[in-house]
């Protein structure tokens, strides 16, 4: 996925669902935002690879 | 069908029209002009048993009979046999479809395209009615064009393996040159290289809703330091903004919002029970430890973040927490500190914090006290009055802010280790041009503090707990000045204190006799400014004119103990009521005191005519002896 195509908030916000309910407890902002950034990140090179 | 019409001999043109007439029946629901293929190894297979013939035979018969009505079969060597196509209407004609210039093409790459100023704009950011993500199609040709990106060459960047950025930006011709360059290899008859992969051009950069570019090839830890707040702010706008709540938050915790437990309506009411019985906000650890101990040890901190996260959305409860100790308030629960003061009233009193006259920290400077972790200050009058301290920068540096964005108050407890007492402290925070307050230490102040002495607050190792104390001192007896609530006038009155003071802070009638005559005026007429600036001169302020024409001087130290005696104030916020007074001016001579001349009344009052002849003055003070 180009970078240009994400919006932040709405795309993986499906995966960070996900990784939140996998970790069974809530998180801080700034660990949900930096697990956010990596997810965003991983699926940008993930579709370019 | 029955014109058409076979070649050949007798029996080829039977066989031909045998093999016509299967394949229309096999492409019986095919349009007229589509194609209808065979092999002919079927048609061979199907024949030769029809007509119990050799196979090779019957293959070569039908091959001559196909071969001599080639204008209704045509005929195609394929990989692995020979394949025939006709069509129903007896010959397959290929469709020819002019579309050089489809409205596709328009659509997606016009001729002379509109002017575009950012990529972002062609991609909707808009939130649509439900949170699918709809996949936008963008043409190569805005994808691919330098002037239309949004962060330009120079932060296109290719992803090296490890995802860092590392080759230099690819300078790409723009759009009319790109054309040009079409039109001289259209003209040397050169074929066009075709269009840079942009597989190898990718944007790494995204923007939030506030414009920030967000460059994903940056290391994650950097792009956190210098956009926190941004990142912050856009994630948490769409996670409150989110019709399918997929996401819940609390304060700064975030957690899955479709699993969480809910609370039904006995649940709150227990909840509210146990809070009203214990006559004070409760912590959400000891509501779950009261109600909820045996059942919830397993997912403890999910069912913690669902209580705070479904009490938060509950109008009979209020969170007064602070971060580190979610206390909860319930509908009905005692309110905290004087109530001879409303909110509203307090937070225009305090209204000069926030419009900044605000001087708190010129004695202790914010780090001072974020490092001590304490604050000292002198006690007013009013403070002690009614048990309440304006919520100044000092107090803000020591305090813990609010949770919650919508947050009105937070309550503390106040030990006093010197009494072994302890005292629910309600912090009202600021809003906007409104102040904030702290409410609920009436009881200690009158019992063992008066006004001008020293206190110091502290933070402890709980969140919600301080400290407060004061340097004791020998018994001290004297006549101080209080506040007679039922005649509703200022008067001395013999006070016992074990306390240090500040001598000229300490509101004694042997200094500061006249300020009995100060009038306790309406909490109305308090929080305007200049009307307790005037009423402290003319009842204070030493008369320099005539009775009928008066001029009050008073010194700056003297106005704003006064002013403290009727409701909070700081020096500067005193000096911008003196500067924007034009009745009061300097005193000539001394910058620190004051004279105000009150505008001349038009009414003629006989008595003052009396009082002017002679060299009698009128003061204050003298008023106050007459009484």
């Amino acid at each position: 996925m180009d970078a240009k195509g994400i919006i932040y908030g709405e795309t993986a916000l499906d995966q960070l669902v996900q990784w939140l309910d996998a970790t069974g407890q809530p998180q801080e902002l700034e660990a949900v935002i930096e697990q956010y950034l990596q997810l965003l990140r991983e699926l940008m090179l993930e579709v370019q690879a | 069908m029955s014109a058409i019409t076979f070649a050949g001999t007798a029996e080829q043109q039977a066989l031909a029209e045998e093999v016509f007439r299967l394949m229309v029946a096999q492409g019986q629901f095919f349009a007229d002009d589509a194609p209808i293929r065979q092999t002919l190894g079927n048609l061979t297979n199907f024949l030769a048993h029809l007509h119990q013939q050799e196979h090779a035979a019957m293959a070569a018969a039908i091959d001559a009979a196909i071969q001599e009505n080639q204008q209704i079969f045509i005929r195609e060597q394929g990989e692995n046999d020979v394949i025939y196509t006709t069509s129903r209407l007896g010959m397959y004609h290929p469709r020819e479809d002019v579309n050089t210039h489809t409205y596709k093409q328009r659509l997606y790459q016009p001729e002379k395209p509109l002017p575009v100023d950012d990529i972002s704009v062609v991609i909707s950011t808009s939130r649509p009615v439900l949170t699918t993500i709809e996949p936008v199609f963008i043409s190569d040709y805005w994808q691919q064009s330098p002037a239309h990106s949004p962060a330009h060459a120079q932060i296109e960047r290719t992803l090296d393996e490890d995802g860092v950025s590392g080759a230099p930006p690819i300078d790409m011709p723009a759009a009319a040159t790109l054309a040009e360059a079409a039109r001289n290899d259209a003209a040397t008859g050169a074929v066009p290289a075709p269009p840079a992969e942009s597989v190898n051009l990718v944007s790494t950069v995204f923007t939030l809703p506030d414009g920030t570019v967000i460059d994903l090839s940056q290391p994650i830890a950097d792009v956190l330091r210098t956009h926190r707040h941004a990142l912050a702010a856009a994630l948490l706008h769409k996670i409150d903004s989110d019709p399918l709540n997929r996401l819940a938050r609390f304060g700064t915790l975030i957690y899955t919002g479709n699993d969480l437990p809910t609370l039904g309506k006995n649940d709150l009411r227990r909840i509210r029970d146990d809070i009203i019985e214990a006559g004070r906000p409760l912590l959400d650890l000891t509501i779950i430890d009261d109600l909820y101990h045996s059942q919830r040890q397993a997912d403890y901190e999910g069912f913690r973040f669902a209580l705070n996260y479904r009490l938060s959305r509950e109008k009979d409860f209020e969170y007064v927490g602070v971060p580190g100790a979610n206390l909860w308030a319930a509908k009905g629960l005692p309110a905290i500190g004087t109530k001879r003061v409303k909110a509203a009233e307090m937070a225009q009193l305090t209204g000069y914090l926030p419009d900044g006259f605000d001087d708190s920290l010129e004695d202790q400077s914010l780090e001072a006290i974020q490092e001590q972790g304490e604050v000292s200050r002198f006690l007013t009058f009013f403070e002690w009055t009614y048990g309440v301290l304006p919520f100044d920068a000092a107090l803000a540096a020591l305090l813990p802010r609010p949770v919650l964005d919508d947050q009105r108050s937070a309550v503390l407890t106040f030990e006093s280790p010197q009494h072994f007492t302890s005292y629910l402290v309600e912090v009202r925070y600021p809003t906007g041009n409104r102040g904030g307050w702290l409410q609920g230490l009436e009881e200690f102040f009158q019992e063992y503090l008066v006004a001008g002495a020293l206190f110091t607050i502290a933070r402890t190792d709980v969140p919600n707990v301080f400290t407060i104390q004061y340097d004791e001192a020998g018994e001290v007896s004297e006549r101080l000045l209080t506040l007679d609530e039922k005649k509703n006038k200022f008067g001395f009155t013999e006070i016992s204190y074990f306390c240090m003071v500040d001598e000229t802070r300490l509101l004694a009638q042997n200094m500061y006799g006249k300020f009995r005559n100060l009038k306790a005026l309406p909490m109305n007429d308090r929080r305007k400014g200049d009307v307790v600036l005037r009423h402290v001169f003319e009842v204070l302020g030493e008369n320099l004119g005539t009775r009928a024409e008066p001029r009050y001087q008073i010194d700056l130290d003297t106005l704003l103990l006064a002013f403290t005696v009727l409701r909070p104030a700081s020096r500067p916020y005193v000096l911008d009521l003196i500067e924007r007074d034009t009745a009061v001016t300097v005193a000539e001579g001394s910058s620190n005191r004051f004279i105000y001349t009150p505008e001349r009344e038009e009414t003629h009052d006989p008595d003052a005519d009396e009082a002017d002849d002679g060299e009698r003055t009128y003061t204050a003070w003298k008023y106050d002896d007459d009484e």
